[in-house]
């Protein structure tokens, strides 16, 4: 999974989904806090699907309109995997831009 | 619900499976056109990844090779495929609207003048009209129409007289005017710009949505100069003068 290429959309959704368990409505209110960012419904779902289909998020349970997703074991990983290497990004332009 | 009507655009199978919980999203959403973008957006892709939406993935193996981006070279492909989704939409509203005004103005039969003098004759006639050459007429029976006659007029204002003197308790009301089809000129006048004032509003949609998609981009490069300034790699002069490049 590790070669994936993460949309911006699917790492917010990871993101969310780190904290705790969460149905298609409360991601939506949580991303648009921490990213500030509002998903509609189509681009927030196509992630989901897709994520789920990679295996990386999984449905908890039958509940219809509030059904809720939580990371998978891959999930956790593909989403640690990717904030490293954001975070060694971040680093490296930060060190680059210091020593202009 | 109508706004739910639009996850029918989705394949079958993707609605069995998330349906019903996008459906509460949308629900909750207001009616906007970035909702409709993105609703149509996502049926384009649902349908262009038909292996998405399978009841439940949990324990399986499969899925490694679907790709988690969704099928685009670079960033610019979903803002443009957005604007073009927004110019169909339009384009479609805008010559529904255009036939939902034709089909506003019922048209009217035109009948042989004879035709009309003999409904005059017999009664049927409840008003008409005089413009030009052109005759309306109102039947008894609530009906249009329309007669062309010569003009000067010799013969209808005449026999509509004569009528009137014949059976003075069913009076034919006449109105002639001379000539004030102005409503209709204004009319086809609009009708023939409006494809033009369509196409403008469409442009003007266009450059308004890519102007709205640069517009953060200067405040992000405007919030890193200010960081850099913070972190003393700029001086508040080379700020300044930045600042004033970008907001130009």
């Amino acid at each position: 999974m590790a070669n994936h290429k993460l949309s911006s959309e699917a790492l917010l959704i990871l993101v969310s989904l780190a904290e705790e368990p969460k149905h298609g409505y409360a991601m939506q209110h949580d991303i648009e806090r921490i990213s500030g960012r509002r998903l509609g419904p189509g681009s927030l779902y196509g992630a989901i699907a897709r994520l789920e289909a990679a295996d990386l998020i999984e449905a908890l349970s039958d509940k219809g309109a509030r059904r809720p997703y939580r990371l998978t074991a891959a999930g956790s990983r593909t989403l640690s995997s990717e904030l490293e290497s954001m975070r060694k990004l971040a680093a490296a332009g930060t060190r680059r831009l210091a020593a202009r | 619900m109508r706004r739910r009507s639009l996850l029918r655009l989705y394949p079958l199978r993707w609605r069995q499976r998330y349906e019903e919980e996008v459906g509460a999203l949308v629900d909750d959403a207001p009616l906007s056109v970035s909702l409709v973008v993105d609703l149509v957006r996502g049926a384009f892709d649902a349908h262009a990844h038909p292996e998405l939406g399978a009841p439940s993935l949990v324990g399986s193996t499969g899925g490694g090779d679907i790709p988690l981006t969704p099928r685009s070279p670079g960033n610019q492909i979903p803002v443009i495929l957005r604007v073009l989704v927004a110019l169909i939409v339009l384009f479609v509203v805008g010559v529904g609207l255009l036939y939902a005004y034709r089909a506003q103005t019922p048209a009217v039969p035109t009948v042989s003048l004879a035709q009309v003098l003999t409904e005059i004759q017999d009664g049927r006639v409840r008003a008409v009209t005089i413009e030009r050459n052109q005759a309306t007429l109102v039947l008894t029976d609530g009906r249009t129409e329309r007669t062309t006659i010569p003009e000067p007029d010799t013969i209808l204002a005449q026999a509509v007289t004569t009528r009137n003197q014949a059976d003075p308790p069913h009076v034919i009301e006449l109105r002639v005017t001379q000539g004030s089809s102005d409503f209709s000129i204004v009319g086809s006048i609009f009708l023939s710009l409006l494809p033009l004032l369509l196409l403008v509003a469409l442009i003007f949609l266009a450059a308004s949505a890519f102007a709205r998609t640069r517009a953060p981009q200067r405040y992000e490069l405007l919030a890193r100069l200010g960081d850099l300034k913070d972190r003393g790699v700029i001086t508040e002069e080379e700020f300044q003068r930045e600042k004033r490049r970008v907001l130009r």
